[in-house]
């Protein structure tokens, strides 16, 4: 007897269902994956800096140096993946997200940072402040057979359109206050001093990338940008254009 | 009995019901004797020394509501860049909510403000339709207040009682409105003095720049 109550229940939200989908199925409601319809994707894929650019990484896989600037104490920071409604091609060197006008705001349907800045001495474990914003943890490139630095990386949740632009950039001089992508005013603060932060990403260097992009960063060149028609289109993006050097 | 609990119970619950179709008024705030949203119609521009302000009287709008409140202000562009002003009421040296209040400034073609002047108060924006045919809403204040963000990014607005002022690079002939929208009104009196005022720029290493602004160049928020 005590049961029938459960099964009204059961019969109504079965019912409610039905006036919802088409496809009737009146345990649905017990389901444990749901599809809303969003049009809201993950993919994967790969980038890589070519080995001609002489990169290097050290012993925990963050980029450290170029050979084109190994004497100089040129910081390789986070590198930065995005896609976008397309490019300004109009630079002659390189190719830039499009922007709207007035905001300059590129409006990225998604992207992905690798590397993260928390300076975190690798070796200790602890945070320094001699490397704020000066050097990238959470990097883990790796080698291929030709000396390529290969980095896989994943956009999660992001609207698809067919003919997004992928595009990535690699800063430098992360902590540059004109252009630079770390913040020095932000991020984790000293629990013993609290005026000291550890640094963190601007927010919006994917929606003003722009306003970041300098010479000595390394961005997609022309012929790389992937234009991306369906969702199974490989996502393996070479950045190769180090502006100022070879681009 | 159960039974006469239960429908006591809906009873009441119903009744709330209704009640909560008002908005609620409070019994410690004071009501503000001035409208909430102004309107103080054309700017002249001047150099600093000679400000032409115009000074706004507005109250406390019902946040609760969704109610956003402040001034309106005009100019009209010349082809070159102006220096905009904002002055909500109080000192910066002596900050207290029950005196002081805070208004934040924007700027933007009369075309793309979303406000009425004079009746609400609203956003400069637009949609931006990108190279895939996608919509976006697309911040159209071209206002970058002096003030720096949590980031370091320059844009941020100011707190209570504190000057705020930004360059606007204008289109000759073309309508612009300034916007001073209000934050909080001081506690005393709930109705907030808000100056506003557009100067000619100075040359700031190559690019046009404010001149030196401080809390005393605008008065007529009773800061000095």
């Amino acid at each position: 007897m005590k049961r029938i109550p459960l099964l009204i229940f059961c019969l109504m939200v079965g019912t409610l269902n039905a006036g919802c989908d088409d496809k009737f199925d009146p345990l649905s409601f017990l389901s444990p994956e749901f599809d809303e319809g969003l049009n809201l994707v993950d993919v994967s894929g790969t980038v890589t800096l070519p080995a001609a650019l002489g990169f290097s990484v050290d012993e925990y896989g963050t980029i450290i140096t170029a050979a084109a600037t190994e004497t100089t104490e040129t910081i390789y920071g986070a590198l930065y993946i995005g896609f976008f409604s397309g490019t300004d091609d109009s630079n002659a060197q390189y190719p830039m997200p499009l922007t709207a006008p007035v905001s300059n705001d590129a409006f990225p349907y998604g992207g992905t940072t690798i590397g993260t800045f928390d300076a975190i001495n690798p070796a200790t474990g602890e945070r320094d402040t001699e490397l704020v914003c000066k050097y990238v943890s959470n990097q883990n490139f790796e080698a291929d057979t030709d000396g390529n630095l290969v980095h896989n990386f994943d956009i999660l949740q992001f609207p698809f359109y067919s003919g997004a632009t992928l595009w990535a950039f690699l800063d430098v001089d992360t902590d540059d206050p004109e252009n630079g992508t770390c913040s020095l005013s932000s991020g984790f603060r000293d629990p013993d001093d609290n005026t000291i932060y550890y640094g963190a990403n601007f927010p919006d260097v994917l929606n003003k990338p722009q306003e970041y992009v300098s010479a000595g960063d390394v961005v997609t060149g022309f012929d790389d940008v992937i234009i991306m028609e369906s969702l199974s289109d490989p996502l393996d993006i070479t950045i190769n254009c180090h502006i100022g050097v070879n681009c | 009995m159960k039974y006469f609990a239960k429908t006591f119970l809906g009873t009441a619950l119903l009744a709330s019901s209704f009640a909560c179709n008002e908005i609620p008024t409070s019994d410690f705030l004071v009501e503000s004797t001035v409208p909430v949203v102004g309107e103080l119609g054309a700017l002249q521009l001047d150099v600093v020394a000679s400000v032409k302000e115009l000074t706004a009287d507005v109250g406390r709008p019902n946040k609760g509501a969704g109610q956003f409140g402040g001034f309106t202000a005009t100019f009209t562009g010349d082809g070159g860049s102006v220096c905009v002003i904002l002055d909500p009421e109080g000192l910066e040296t002596d900050l207290d909510p029950e005196d002081d209040g805070d208004s934040d400034l924007y700027v933007g073609k009369e075309s793309d403000y979303t406000g009425t002047p004079g009746v609400t108060v609203g956003l400069f924006e637009g949609f931006y339709e990108d190279a895939l045919g996608v919509i976006h809403k697309n911040d159209l204040n071209r206002c970058v207040v002096q003030y720096t963000d949590y980031f370091g990014r320059p844009g941020a607005h100011a707190g209570l009682g504190k000057v705020e002022y930004c360059v606007v690079s204008t289109d000759a002939g073309v309508v612009y409105y300034v916007v001073g929208k209000t934050f909080s009104v001081p506690n005393d009196d709930a109705n907030l003095k808000v100056s506003v005022a557009i100067v000619e720029t100075i040359d700031n290493g190559g690019e046009p720049g404010c001149p030196s602004i401080t809390e005393t160049t605008l008065t007529g928020d009773s800061s000095s």
